[in-house]
């Protein structure tokens, strides 16, 4: 009885559900067949444009202009192709064929709209406007288009992006991706993706047979991404970036006072603009397989020894371990021999009777192979790791890579052979295994200009004007005097009159560094120059690579001199 | 005298009646979430009908043993049903809402293992106790054993199936023997009391609320759903689109269409038929369900009948009238259709239950 009634207070409902179906699929449902009829409801997608990255001055590095495209909905335009192809090709300068070879490539069943011409120019999409009604189902549809207007010089800070794939797009499903979007591929543009990303939006509307707008059925309004401030100064990085046009190579400034990178070039570079449009990216092949690697950021990614900028960890190492002093002297006659093996100075005449601060100055390698043998090698690679070698220094950037510190516990377990001195003697100027990024050498360098803050660098400080980095730094407990001694080596490198590094003076700035040349294995050698200023008060601290550049001292300190200059004019000196 | 066990009292009709609208659901699950590039044993259809076997399985199983056997059982579902509903708060939110467990590929979703054990245990303490002789205190258990995964349930949030139980609740106390005075009362005071629980609604239940009063107010926003929703089942007219012809469908228009809004789908494609055998497919499986809760005299499985068939009921209607905007948006599944591993599981042992109370129910 009481289950009976139940079912019929669930009948009732079932029957009122029928009824409205009755209601919109039977007694109205030729309105909503109308509505949903082909050339009555289009849908435009609308795509959000991307977060602006802007440097420190507010300048773009990477913005938004429009672009028009002529797309044409394919099950609207397909009756009439042929005539519209035809009146279409004088406009866009292209041939009739060729439009309908674009339009026949078409996916079908899909409905996004096909692309028959990417970023025309005004006037052109103005003429097509005017003729639409001649083109069923052609339509000019407004879409952000990526500018990069530093092109080349911040190529490797911006990364640039690519279209989705469809693997991704089933993945990033859930994140609100869909089959046509275009996403961060590489550097910042990757790294701060789901900041720099929009939300797209879509809009239905009801055009009337003829293809005019008749109303908007549903709306979805695209929201624009977030843009981006960097601690990047553009003036520095255009700047940079010139100095390095015909070299291989790597240079980034960082400010001290919390961190930030004021610029950071690779060399060779590409033009983020020629992927940012399905037209350009014709073009980029010889950037995937160009010689040179000019997609390579080398400042994160290019792992090289480190020559005698390394002899500042040695020199700091053999301090620490009180083996030696600022006032031990050692004797250069241009070779020692360690382990029946001769080990020359690049002098070959020698330096003499070498204390520290000169030793720094004339990059004397016998006074390094002695400290590195009184230091040990165990001593050593601790000291090494301590500055943060073959860890990532976490700089914001995607693919950092680590580079390498030897060890004998390594070598024991990799070779099944003890550590001999000589290898001792060649990892104390920075050469044998190991491997460090100029990203790393920076930091280093940093550490010492602030007597032991081992810097995170960063690249980004705001993210839709809210402050979001902050100073990183990890305190190394280093001895002052011991600093105060490396520091004058390092004076004495660029301010002597023999030191190896007098070409990255630079009128009215007081500069320290140290200049390095690596043996690359090639006939040429890598060039190297870290260093900082002013040296009293440490503002920026900066790392010059060239990669088969030849001698630091010439190369490498004459750009990192002109660098210098450049900051003392920018003000940040 | 109890009545010999055999399958030869196994409802065939009973059975074959959820695996017909199921089929009906495959078809739509498939052409809603169809992608050109996907072979079919990659499709949410095959996965669909992989759980659809499990749950056939499972009705086996559940048929074999005597329901009444199952009574031992009832709490401790009941309560390992309360443990998922509060892990279930710790797991990551997905779409804004914690209503997944992730077990590898598979997303167990609590709240719908919960309504049956809430119906189970209603049953029980319905079954043991008599209305007439029931103390004030005792009374407050059943009110507790719905109120807290009520709870829980909302708190996930997912209001659709938390507002579900009510219906359900008010059906068993009913045929317990609360008089209709009584339940209109309680209806007239849950009325009275939404205005203040309204405000605890997160803001897009809000938003979805009141489109419904006023589709108008949003509609661009929320009421972008039913409006697509609507255009859809409407344009599908007395025989539809077409499988796999639906544009609204096709043309990506519908959101949330191989899920919630999945009779969406059968109404554009399958036209008004379509649309209209599924209610009715619905309302035999209901009927059924009743008629076995009427004529059960023992009292464990007459309320279970009586729970589960409300169960269904509602959940289609309530399903069915969103997705033509007779209904607010409160995205509950249409059980069978739907598509969701962890709804055809539990959807198909609440049928096998009923096949079970049919075949072993005591005759006197």
């Amino acid at each position: 009885m009481k289950a009976s009634r139940l079912s019929f207070i669930l009948l009732a409902g079932f029957i009122l559900a029928s009824f409205g179906l009755f209601r919109i699929q039977i007694l109205k449902g030729a309105y909503y067949r109308v509505l949903s009829e082909k050339n009555r409801i289009r849908v435009i997608y609308l795509e959000a444009s991307r977060g602006n990255i802007l440097d420190r001055n507010n300048k773009p590095l990477i913005s938004n202009r429009l672009s028009f495209n002529c797309s044409v909905i394919t099950r609207e335009a397909r009756q009439s192709i042929k005539r519209s192809c035809k009146i279409l090709a004088p406009i866009l300068g292209v041939s009739a064929e060729e439009l309908e070879k674009r339009f026949r490539k078409s996916k079908p069943g899909v409905f996004n709209t096909v692309l028959m011409a990417e970023d025309i120019n005004a006037s052109k999409a103005i003429e097509i406007e005017e003729r639409l009604e001649d083109l069923p189902g052609f339509i000019i549809e407004t879409r952000p288009l990526r500018e990069y207007p530093n092109e080349k010089s911040a190529a490797h800070l911006t990364g640039y992006i690519g279209p989705i794939t469809q693997q991704e797009a089933d993945f990033l499903d859930a994140y609100g991706y869909r089959e046509a979007d275009w996403l961060g591929r590489d550097g910042l543009e990757k790294m701060y993706e789901s900041y720099l990303r929009g939300q797209s939006g879509g809009l239905q509307m009801e055009v009337d047979s003829r293809g005019r707008f008749l109303r908007a059925l549903g709306l979805k309004e695209p929201r624009e991404g977030k843009d981006i401030q960097l601690t990047i100064d553009s003036r520095l990085q255009v700047f940079v970036q010139d100095l390095l046009i015909s070299q291989k190579g790597a240079v980034i400034l960082m400010n001290l006072g919390d961190g930030g990178i004021l610029s950071m070039n690779s060399s060779p570079s590409f033009d983020p603009n020629l992927f940012a449009s399905t037209e350009g990216r014709k073009g980029v092949g010889k950037y995937l397989r160009g010689a040179g690697a000019p997609m390579v950021n080398r400042g994160i990614r290019g792992q090289y020894p480190a020559g005698s900028i390394f002899k500042i960890i040695t020199a700091l190492a053999g301090l620490e371990s009180k083996k030696v002093s600022a006032l031990s002297t050692f004797n250069c006659p241009g070779y020692t021999a360690v382990g029946g093996k001769i080990f020359h100075c690049w002098r070959e005449t020698g330096h003499g009777p070498q204390r520290m601060s000169e030793a720094f100055a004339h990059s004397c390698n016998v006074y390094f192979y002695n400290v590195g043998l009184m230091t040990g090698i165990n001593f050593l690679t601790q000291k090494t790791l301590e500055f943060g070698f073959s860890k990532l220094t976490g700089v914001d950037l995607p693919g950092e890579k680590g580079g390498f510190v030897p060890s004998r516990e390594w070598k024991q377990r990799s070779q099944q052979q003890g550590w001999y001195d000589g290898e001792t003697v060649n990892l104390a100027i920075g050469q044998g295994y190991l491997q460090v990024t100029p990203v790393q050498a920076l930091v280093m360098i940093a550490a010492i200009a602030t007597d032991g803050h081992l810097f995170k660098p960063h690249l980004i400080d705001k993210i839709e004007g809210v402050r979001v980095a902050e100073k990183h730094a990890r305190y190394l407990n280093i001895d002052a005097a011991h600093l105060k001694a490396v520091k004058e080596g390092l004076d004495a490198v660029v301010n002597s009159d023999t030191g190896t590094g007098r070409l990255a003076r630079a009128a009215g700035v007081h500069i320290a560094g140290k200049t390095g040349t690596a043996q690359s294995g090639q006939d040429k050698t890598h060039a190297w120059f870290v260093g900082f200023a002013p040296e009293e008060n440490p503002k920026v601290a900066l790392v010059v690579f060239v990669e088969n550049g030849g001698r630091g001292g010439v190369v490498a300190a004459k750009l990192a001199g002109a660098i210098f200059q450049k900051l003392k004019e920018t003000s940040y000196l | 005298m109890r009545k010999k066990v055999s399958f030869r009292n196994f409802d065939k009709f009973l059975f074959l009646t959820p695996i017909l609208i199921f089929l009906i659901g495959i078809l739509s699950i498939y052409s809603a979430s169809f992608k050109s590039s996907q072979s079919f044993d990659q499709t949410l259809a095959m996965k669909q009908i992989l759980w659809m076997a499990i749950g056939s399985l499972g009705v086996f199983l559940v048929v074999r043993v005597d329901y009444f056997k199952l009574k031992d059982l009832v709490w401790p579902a009941y309560f390992l049903a309360l443990l998922f509903l509060v892990l279930v708060l710790f797991m990551p939110a997905r779409l804004g809402a914690h209503r997944w467990i992730p077990l590898g590929s598979f997303n167990f979703q609590p709240s719908e293992f919960a309504k049956l054990g809430v119906i189970l245990a209603l049953s029980h303490f319905f079954a043991n106790n008599r209305i007439e002789f029931i103390s004030k205190r005792k009374m407050l258990i059943p009110f507790i054993v719905v109120g807290v995964p009520f709870l829980l349930v909302l708190k996930e949030p997912d209001l659709g199936t938390g507002l579900l139980m009510i219906p359900v609740f008010f059906a068993m106390l009913y045929v317990w023997g609360f008089k209709p005075k009584t339940i209109f009362l309680m209806v007239l005071l849950g009325a009275i009391a939404s205005p203040f629980l309204f405000h605890f609604l997160k803001d897009y239940q809000k938003a979805r609320l009141l489109v419904f009063i006023n589709p108008n107010l949003d509609p661009l926003g929320a009421g972008y759903t039913i409006i697509q929703s609507k255009i859809a089942i409407g344009s599908g007219e007395l025989l539809g689109k077409g499988f796999m012809g639906g544009t609204q469908n096709q043309l990506n228009f519908l959101p949330e269409r191989h899920t919630d809004f999945i009779f969406a789908v059968i109404g554009e494609e399958g036209g008004f038929l379509a649309a209209l055998s599924v209610i009715v497919l619905f309302w035999l499986i209901v009927k059924k369900g009743f008629i076995i809760c009427g004529e059960t005299l023992e009292r464990f499985g007459s309320m279970l009948a009586c729970g589960i068939s409300t169960m269904l009921g509602t959940q289609a209607i309530i399903n069915i009238g969103m997705t033509m905007g007779f209904l607010p948006v409160v995205g509950i599944p249409l059980p069978l259709v739907s598509y969701g591993g962890t709804s055809v599981v539990v959807t198909m042992l609440s049928i096998g239950l009923l096949l079970n109370i049919k075949m072993h129910r005591p005759l006197f």
